[in-house]
């Protein structure tokens, strides 16, 4: 298959893809505070979208 | 086999996640931090148009749900936006969890992008909900150099496109 027939994103190179994520996952999480890495992964929970915002972002 | 794979929750596998989130956080945690998600989650397990779903970010290995997560679909269904992940409570214990942490981020992302399915724009977009998720989009977005495609935000969303 050459580079330029890819049909969708699950055709990107699986390994670098997720070296990428990988590397910029853990670069953006690796100076919080406990506290403050605690509070992100809760803070997910709090605040469900309401239908209105939903419509907007659908 | 992967160690996650982002798949579709059933009432089953809810109610077992349900069970076992609130076993880990204890009642009166459970109550405060998720019996709304789960109550939402309830009502969202299959994709309706212009509404989002809660999916599932299964971990292969332990045979649980690590975290929930909410997708939403475009109007003409062409393309998936992930808004939220909420992990497990299994992972307040931060000392021992960062790399977990960062595993649970980085496989929900992966599935994301690798699952296809995004429809003729061929895209799929991260939402930054809060300051911690942008960074960790701007992050992405500064690293990413995989060839034929692109990382560019739209507002607070993070776009993955192909050329």
């Amino acid at each position: 298959m050459s580079e330029t027939s890819y049909l969708n994103l699950a055709s990107l190179p699986r390994d670098e893809v997720y070296g990428v994520l990988k590397k910029s996952v853990a670069e953006a999480l690796k100076d919080l505070t406990n506290d403050q890495l605690l509070a992100f992964i809760k803070r997910a929970a709090q605040d469900l979208l309401t239908q209105d915002s939903l419509k907007k972002v659908a | 086999m992967s160690k996650y794979a982002l798949v579709p929750f059933t009432s089953e596998s809810l109610l077992e996640a349900r069970k076992r989130w609130e076993a880990i956080a204890g009642e009166d945690a459970f109550d405060l931090e998720f019996s709304g998600v789960f109550d939402w989650a309830g009502t969202h397990l299959q994709h309706t148009d212009g509404d989002s779903v809660a999916s599932n970010l299964w971990n292969n290995d332990a045979l649980h749900t690590d975290a929930i997560v909410e997708v939403v679909s475009s109007r003409k269904g062409s393309m998936s936006k992930l808004l939220k992940i909420i992990p497990s409570p299994e992972f307040w214990d931060i000392n021992n969890s960062r790399e977990s942490i960062v595993d649970i981020y980085t496989e929900t992302f992966f599935n994301m992008i690798s699952s296809g399915g995004f429809g003729q724009q061929r895209k799929v977009k991260l939402y930054g909900r809060d300051d911690d998720m942008m960074s960790i989009l701007r992050s992405i977005h500064s690293n990413w150099a995989i060839a034929n495609s692109n990382a560019e935000f739209e507002g607070r969303f993070l776009a993955i496109s192909l050329n």
